[in-house]
């Protein structure tokens, strides 16, 4: 209840900003950081009305509350907007990607607890780690439940994307590096959600896999972002 | 006008087993069934009972007037009610009054006293002996109150800390595996193989889980049925008897697998198993291997998704439940003390009522009768207080320590009383 109560707040708050700056809240990193935080809290919400599970919501929140954190300590506004990013379709855009890539690191969360519990219940270990965790079975059902929530996000968001993009920024490329990078991480989930659906993994190498995925999808973002030029940055 | 203290003492009287041996326990054991015969023959000796009585104890609670208490009569009734008079001795029993009483009833309630520290089944037991002893109108105001008052000690241990959580025996274990692997077992089928009481009880406990279907297998057929027929009573699942020779062609549809034979060899080999395991589709199985020599082969662990366990796996993790548990003993004495103080100065403050009945009387303003009885409750508290300490940093005290104590209290309230029915003043100490 009290966090369905945030998330209303949140959105309310995203609402009166968007409406006073007339632009949605991805004009710097901080910004898109701290949406970034907001989409994880609403996927993971999604997912424990979805399970009734609620065993996991602290490790969600900590990486929320730290994406968050940091946000908070460097934000600040930019007094020049490209026109771009007051058009509502780029909001849609950027809203499914974060969506999308909530889903893609709560699934490498899942992950990366299903392959910590794994090992506790090898080696014996029952520690108050091993007693907060849900079973392994609920967390590969999270796991694969938020890949699919990420992929079909981050589908939309590629989509519309390679239909809308090119008409909407003069300096369009296909050789972009974030465009390209982001159409890798997509091809690459593409390859894990049809494993998924035709059971093709074993479950270790699923978990594995849905960790790799995030962290490699999260570094190449940020490589892309911080060392890269690309028309794809609008601040 | 002199007031005069007459105040019930509480006594808990009992064996347990700190106090006796097994066969004392055994013979002095009373069914739910008897309770209210025996709680029956105290009526005329004592003013309030209630008997507790489970596998390791034998404890009556009860209130009398300290002048006419025999503790002696007491035992004999008891001995006498369940005729153990041949192996059971006074110093068999335990004996505590008073303050420490109710700190024996809080420790047993909590669990604290058990066998098994982290056991949530004495509550239970509680529970009901207290709605046995409360049926049979043998409880009053006070054993109502402690009784109460030791629930609710037991409870916030539940809420305010882990002691409950874990695993306490080997069967315990292996359920707690089964629900951290499946989360639920309500689509699961077990199957046992062998006989033996731990295999037995750790089914069992499986069971209680609500699983789908359960298959048991022996060399002799007649074995597995009994076992069936034992485990099955009420029909509530699934079961199947398999051949001994055979019993490996269930496994691909097993999820659980307990074996207690007395084979010499491996039952299971590891080329054997990963043929089988091939066939379940990468779903999870647990193993529970109780049996020594042991009857699955270890090297069956290194398989993805298979969790064996033998019985040195499991005491491990029992083991290491038991070290957290211990470690949590003094949040759960901090929570009894708490409790103890709220219910000793609620117990003490019996005799204190026409003291505060004659301030309410006597005062020309509400204002100024309710800063005298805060100020006497607060001396109250104080004075219980010392007792209270006395009883923590001495917590084995017997009978007379604790009348020591008591009386010792009893006449410093006394004349704190006096004060305020003489001179309607607390004259401060």
């Amino acid at each position: 209840m009290i966090l369905v109560s945030l998330v209303v707040l949140n959105i309310v708050y995203f609402v009166f900003r968007i409406a006073s700056y007339g632009h949605a809240p991805i004009t710097t990193i901080f910004e898109i950081m701290s949406l970034m935080s907001f989409g994880l809290v609403l996927t993971y919400l999604y997912i424990e009305l979805k399970t009734k599970e609620t065993d996991t919501g602290f490790f969600i929140m900590l990486t929320a509350g730290l994406l968050e954190i940091i946000s908070f300590a460097f934000i600040e506004e930019l007094k020049d907007i490209k026109p771009v990013l007051r058009t509502w379709i780029l909001g849609i855009h950027v809203s499914a990607a974060i969506i999308g890539y909530s889903g893609i690191i709560m699934s490498g969360i899942y992950g990366f607890l299903y392959l910590r519990l794994y090992k506790k219940i090898k080696r014996n270990r029952v520690d108050s780690f091993f007693k907060k965790l849900p079973s392994l079975k609920l967390l590969s059902t999270l796991t694969r439940s938020s890949i699919s929530f990420g992929f079909i996000f981050f589908t939309f968001t590629i989509v519309q994307g390679f239909i809308w993009l090119p008409k909407a920024i003069d300096n369009f490329s296909y050789l972009d590096p974030k465009l390209i990078s982001s159409t890798i991480i997509w091809f690459l989930y593409l390859g894990g959600y049809i494993g998924i659906l035709t059971k093709r993994f074993r479950i270790n190498t699923l978990m594995r896999l849905a960790l790799a995925g995030a962290v490699f999808s999260v570094l190449s973002m940020m490589f892309v972002n911080i060392f890269l030029k690309s028309f794809h940055n609008f601040y | 006008m002199n007031g005069s203290i007459n105040h019930p003492f509480i006594f808990s009287i009992g064996v347990n087993h700190r106090s006796s041996p097994l066969v004392v326990r055994e013979r002095l054991s009373v069914g739910d069934a008897e309770l209210p015969a025996v709680l029956d023959r105290f009526k005329g000796i004592l003013d309030e009972c209630m008997i507790l009585s489970t596998c390791n104890r034998t404890e009556i609670y009860c209130v009398a007037d300290p002048a006419r208490f025999d503790k002696e009569l007491v035992k004999k009734t008891i001995i006498d009610f369940k005729n153990a008079g041949d192996v059971t001795k006074s110093e068999h029993f335990f004996e505590y009054a008073t303050c420490g009483a109710a700190n024996h009833l809080f420790k047993v309630a909590t669990s604290i006293d058990s066998m098994i520290v982290g056991d949530v089944q004495i509550m239970h037991q509680l529970k009901e002996s207290f709605r046995i002893a409360q049926h049979n109108k043998s409880t009053g105001k006070l054993l109502n109150m402690l009784c109460q008052k030791a629930l609710h000690t037991g409870k916030r241990v539940r809420h305010e800390t882990t002691l409950y959580e874990g695993a306490f025996s080997v069967s315990f274990a292996s359920v707690e595996l089964a629900m951290k692997i499946f989360g639920s077992l309500e689509d699961k089928t077990v199957m046992v193989i062998g006989a033996g009481e731990t295999a037995e009880l750790t089914a069992k406990n499986l069971i209680r889980k609500d699983v789908k279907k359960i298959i048991v297998t022996n060399r002799t057929r007649a074995n597995a049925e009994a076992m069936l027929e034992g485990l099955n009573r009420d029909h509530r699942f699934e079961s199947e008897i398999v051949d001994f020779d055979n019993f490996k062609s269930k496994i691909p549809e097993t999820d659980i697998i307990i074996s207690s034979t007395g084979a010499k060899d491996y039952i299971l080999g590891y080329k054997d198993m990963k043929e089988l395991i091939s066939r379940r589709m990468d779903l999870p199985m647990l193993i529970i291997d109780i049996a020594i020599p042991r009857d699955i082969d270890p090297k069956i662990d290194k398989l993805d998704n298979v969790f064996l366990k033998n019985i040195d796996d499991l005491e491990d993790i029992v083991n290491s439940d038991y070290e957290k548990r211990m470690k949590i003993i003094p949040d759960v004495k901090e929570i009894i003390n708490q409790e103890l103080l709220e219910f000793l100065v609620w117990y003490y403050s019996i005799p204190f009522l026409p003291a505060i009945q004659h301030i309410l009387k006597n005062s020309a303003n509400g204002m100024a009768a309710k800063h005298r009885i805060i100020r006497l409750r607060e001396n109250l508290a104080e004075n219980i207080s010392t007792v209270h300490r006395a009883l923590i940093e001495n917590e084995d005290s017997f009978t007379a320590d604790e009348i020591n104590s008591h009386n010792r209290l009893m006449e410093k309230l006394h004349e704190i009383q006096n004060d305020v029915l003489n001179h309607g003043e607390i004259i401060e100490n």
